[in-house]
């Protein structure tokens, strides 16, 4: 986790969470949230880590670079591993886009 | 139908001689007293009442008859208490003390007041003159109607009014439930009873000088007897032991 | 909800010490059955036969019965005839009975009403003509129904007249028409908790006032005008203005506070007419607070209708494209680059255009999007990353629930009036107990004071002292912090949140658990919900940046001193309040009557307002000023109707477009969040004393700056300068502000 909270890079302006209070689906994001929250935010006091949930969303992570261009992927089923990879993943990509 | 139109016309105001047109015809009738407060000179909240040391303890009294979280059900002995501190009458000033003093929101204490026509809003005078007009005193003795105008006469005054020398009020009351004793008025807390004209005068003046006359019958009779003489119960009450079966003696 | 049946005990409540129902046990929840007309209806055990005959689908005619207050049982109108019962029966104040049959619609329940009927309407003047309530008058309309159809009145001498009684300027007293139901006089008891309203006299002479001249000096004092069941009661502002038939009711959200009153917007034309309110059991039950009710004459009056343009120190009119084109050449023009670009979001900013202006700002490179209050410059205490942080989590209806709450740094009587009626229904029902640490204010419940200042709250969680109410806390068993948005707004905010999150955490057991979150925040402007939703707000270096372009979006709070006088400042609002002041250019937006957009209130539940009138002049929607504006500056938006603008907000936040419910975070969340906050790194809380945010209640937002009947109501409540109208003036005292 901690990897991931240093190599977020600075035009990140902001990482977005849904996910659903309940169902199976988003217990690997809960998880994920609940372990590195505290580390992300430490390392990157500026990045703005929102964590939305409502009731049967798909959980899915948003990514928000400057000027306002977003990025966004799935986290539906997987882990906290898997979605701390997917979530490395989608901060370092070089192209933009709906993963 | 010419009952009607004349009992009709009986009521209708003189206006229509003084060549006025009014909207109505039909006369006004007004309540007995006014149910709001007006502001005066002499009554208004600004004029301070707090309750004398010994009231204070009577009403700690009064209060512990109650549940202690329902000092509210004190409030109409309260403000009988203040009435009488107050000289006779509850103004404004008594009935914000009394809600203070029971913790109550005033206007409860309010509703209290003006529901019960014993607690007077206005000022009475010294000598209270409430007089009964209802059926039993109009037909008991000389009939209550005389005695009214008796005092009405003597006094000047009519119901509802005080003496300008603010020494007596008088209102008519209804039944006080001394019928046997009919006519009579409670003046303050007393009952004066079997009054007739001359009696009545002489009561009014003995007031009006300051004395205290003896409550009760004004003929000299003992409370409701027979004047001339009891006529049945002549002999000493029977007391314990008396007139039983052996084993009681 | 159900009305107590006369036999639990009920409140015993005065001023002063504490002494609180005789019994608090609730009604027992057996269900019991009985025949209501030949059908059958099981009803829980306790409720009246009323609501038994309502569930059977009979309608009951009444007049002093109402579902949210005490039982009176005094109109007789809710008679009906029950089996082996020689009389009939108040169907209010009996309690339903198993088992038995009742029927509500024979001869002798007909002729009993038309008996009630009779009675209420001998001593009722001949009004109708020219009575506020008719068209939706309860007398009108059960006698119609329920009377019959002639009259035996014959009384030579006439009809009862009553004084009428001056209770302030939104109320027009009419007392001849008062039928002596008391609903006004429980209202203003048990709900509104000003117990000045009473029944003085007795029989004919019985009247409703307040004994004294007094006025009702209540934020929910309009309400006994939409109980009053005939015209005694009536709207002053609204007197004589219109009848409801002419009325089109539009459903909306009120935004003058942060609780989302669902009200009912009256209007006539292109006018508002008059605002009333909607039942929502969760958020506002059947009330609305003065303030919702009567601002409306502020949307009339300081309307910014055209686009203006400051040329040296005059406003000059101009065009939608010239305005737009003034703005492009002004950002240039001042070089703003990145956070330089600042904007400022104001109470009642909507939630479309607060996503609009953050895209914008975001594409334009900017992260410094700040609020109207102060620190707003700098990221909230609270934070906006785990909503259970800066949300009433507890819920607005579960408040009921509560046995302690602990006030922090809030007058609630004041920032959400609706919210107080709560805590009253709550101390009266279940002898809840009430600590307030901040200023005092006037409250309608018993609350014991326990401090002034953050320090003070500090020393309360560690060492709370034995104290009444310290003791309670510790034995609660629901107990509520509510810190109020005030706190946040100060250099202590971070410290008493930290103290709060600690205490919080230590007793997780009895603050978070599934049916019970006992943290909340209570916030006072509509916007700020959603602008946390959101992640309006700037990052930790914004603040120190010196802005070149400011974007005031309905923003009228903010501190003149943050801008600098070289900036360009744009305004877009629909009032000429500060905001427009200082505005290089000033675009009229549309007030929350003529939108229709999403409003999120305090709990995080998203409501939707609807458009009632159009907007006046050349004032357009909010977020389409934005997105046209975002097509001059060269970045336009990639949404073009109000429901791709929703697809965007649900990507931001789908509890933004999930109206009409609250989603509630999960518990572990939320203690995420609270660890957070327990954790931060901040100075010890000083001693400064809290102040009240709100001076007068009724100038809090342009709207209400900018009404007449605001203005009356804060000379008369605020000041305490009510001259009382002499009756026989008509025209000045009456209907005076339309």
């Amino acid at each position: 986790m901690t990897t991931l909270a240093r190599s977020i890079p600075r035009t990140v302006k902001e990482i977005r969470f849904h996910l659903c209070q309940t169902s199976p689906a988003s217990r690997g994001v809960r998880q994920f949230i609940l372990s590195s929250y505290s580390g992300i935010k430490a390392s990157n006091p500026d990045l703005k880590f929102l964590v939305r949930e409502a009731a049967g969303v798909e959980p899915k992570a948003f990514v928000r670079w400057e000027r306002g261009v977003e990025s966004s992927t799935g986290l539906s089923g997987l882990n906290e591993k898997d979605v701390a990879s997917a979530l490395n993943q989608l901060v370092n990509q070089q192209t933009v886009g709906k993963a | 139908m010419s009952l009607a139109r004349s009992a009709l016309s009986a009521i209708q105001r003189p206006l229509y001689g003084a060549g006025r047109r009014t909207f109505t015809s039909s006369s006004s009738r007004r309540s007995e007293s006014l149910f709001v407060h007006r502001d005066t000179d002499y009554n208004n909240p600004s004029i301070p009442f707090t309750f004398t040391p010994d009231n204070l303890k009577r009403a700690k009294e009064i209060i512990s008859r109650y549940p202690p979280q329902y000092k509210k059900a004190a409030v109409m002995p309260i403000l009988d208490l203040g009435q009488r501190q107050n000289k006779g009458w509850t103004s404004i000033s008594v009935m914000n003390a009394v809600a203070e003093l029971l913790e109550m929101p005033r206007m409860r204490v309010y509703e209290v007041a003006t529901f019960y026509t014993m607690y007077n809003r206005e000022p009475v005078a010294e000598n209270f003159l409430q007089l009964c007009t209802t059926t039993p005193c109009q037909l008991g003795g000389c009939g209550s109607s005389k005695i009214l105008h008796t005092i009405q006469d003597h006094l000047k005054i009519s119901p509802g009014q005080t003496t300008k020398d603010g020494k007596f009020t008088l209102i008519e009351v209804e039944c006080l439930g001394a019928c046997s004793n009919a006519p009579m008025m409670q003046i303050g807390d007393d009952f004066y009873e079997d009054l007739t004209p001359e009696t009545t005068i002489k009561l009014l003046d003995a007031l009006a000088t300051g004395e205290k006359p003896k409550p009760g019958p004004q003929t000299g009779r003992k409370t409701s007897e027979n004047a001339a003489g009891l006529t049945a119960l002549t002999s000493k009450p029977l007391g314990p032991g008396e007139m039983c079966v052996p084993e009681f003696a | 909800m159900f009305a107590r049946s006369r036999f639990v005990a009920r409140r015993a409540i005065k001023f002063g010490s504490g002494s609180r129902t005789l019994s608090t046990t609730l009604p027992r929840r057996a269900d019991i059955t009985l025949t209501v007309d030949g059908k059958e209806v099981t009803v829980p055990q306790g409720t009246a036969l009323i609501q038994a005959c309502e569930a059977a689908g009979a309608t009951v005619p009444r007049f002093c019965y109402h579902d949210r207050l005490a039982i009176a049982g005094n109109c007789r109108m809710c008679l009906v005839e029950v089996e082996r019962s020689p009389k009939p029966v108040a169907s209010c104040a009996m309690p339903a009975m198993p088992g038995s049959k009742v029927f509500t619609n024979t001869p002798l329940v007909h002729k009993a009403r038309e008996g009630v009927m009779e009675f209420l309407l001998a001593n009722h003047p001949l009004d109708c003509a020219i009575c506020d309530q008719g068209g939706e008058c309860d007398l009108q309309d059960q006698s119609m129904r329920y009377g019959s159809d002639r009259t035996r009145f014959h009384e030579i001498t006439g009809k009862r007249a009553v004084e009428n009684k001056d209770l302030g300027p939104i109320v027009k007293t009419s007392m001849n028409r008062c039928i002596q139901c008391t609903r006004c006089v429980r209202f203003a008891n048990d709900v509104a908790g000003v117990e000045d309203l009473g029944t003085t006299g007795r029989g004919n002479d019985l009247q409703i006032g307040m004994y004294v001249e007094k006025v009702m000096d209540s934020e929910m004092s309009g309400n006994i005008i939409d109980l009053c069941p005939v015209g005694a009661l009536t709207s002053k502002p609204y007197a004589f203005q219109a009848r409801p038939w002419e009325l089109k009711k539009t459903e909306s959200i009120d935004v003058l506070d942060a609780v989302g009153s669902n009200i009912r917007i009256d209007s006539r034309g292109v006018q508002v007419m008059r605002i009333q309110p909607k039942i929502n059991d969760e958020v506002n039950e059947e009330w609305i607070n003065d303030k919702t009710r009567y601002a409306y004459d502020g949307l009339k009056y300081q309307r910014l209708t055209t686009p203006l343009v400051r040329e040296g120190d005059r406003f000059v009119p101009a065009t939608w494209e010239h305005a737009l084109e003034t703005i492009r050449h002004g950002l240039i023009n001042s070089g703003a680059k990145g956070d330089e670009i600042k904007a400022v979001a104001g109470h009642l900013a909507d939630t479309e255009s607060l996503t609009t202006l953050k895209d914008l700002f975001n594409k334009l490179g900017s992260e410094n999007l700040t609020l109207d209050q102060p620190f707003g410059d700098s990221p909230p205490a609270t934070g906006v990353d785990l909503r259970s942080n800066y949300l009433f989590n507890t819920g607005i209806e579960n408040i009921e629930e509560a046995d302690a709450v602990l006030l922090i740094g809030t007058n609630p009587r004041h920032e959400a009036a609706i919210i107080n009626t709560r805590f009253r229904k709550s101390f009266l029902r279940r002898g809840a107990n009430f600590g307030l640490i901040g200023e005092t204010f006037p409250s309608t419940f018993e609350l014991e004071h326990l401090g002034q200042s953050a320090k003070d709250a500090e020393t309360f969680f560690s060492k709370p002292g034995n104290g009444t109410f310290a003791k309670i806390w510790k034995e609660a068993k629901k107990p509520l912090i509510i810190v109020g948005s005030a706190v946040m707004e100060t250099k202590d905010g971070a410290a008493v949140l930290k103290a709060v999150s600690k205490h919080v955490l230590a007793n997780q057991a009895r603050f978070l658990n599934q049916e019970w979150n006992g943290f909340s925040i209570l916030q006072r402007a509509a916007s700020r919900a959603a602008a946390y939703d959101l992640g309006f707000t700037p990052s930790t270096t914004s603040s120190s940046v010196k802005p070149k372009f400011i974007y005031l979006l309905n923003a009228d709070e903010f501190d003149p001193t943050t801008i600098p006088s070289s900036s360009f400042v744009v305004y877009q609002g629909h009032h000429g309040d500060l905001g427009a002041q200082y505005a290089d250019v000033c675009l009229p937006g549309s007030a929350y009557t003529e939108k229709s957009t999403t409003w999120i209130n305090t709990e995080g539940r998203a409501q939707l307002g609807r458009t009632a009138v159009p907007p006046p002049g050349a004032s357009r929607e909010d977020w389409k000023i934005l997105r046209a504006l975002s097509e001059v500056l060269n970045q336009p938006l990639p949404y073009d109707d109000v429901l791709a603008l929703r697809d965007r907000m649900w990507d931001i936040s789908p509890t933004l477009v999930r109206y009409d419910s609250r989603e509630i975070p999960s518990v572990e969340l939320t203690k995420l969040g609270l660890q957070v906050l327990s954790e931060n790194k901040t100075s010890q809380a000083s001693g400064e004393k809290f102040k009240k945010p709100i001076e007068d209640f009724y100038r809090t937002d342009p709207i209400s700056r900018a009404s007449v009947t605001m203005a009356a109501c804060s000379k008369a409540f605020t000041k305490g300068d009510y001259v009382p109208a002499d009756v026989d003036e008509g025209a000045t005292a009456q209907a005076s502000y339309a």
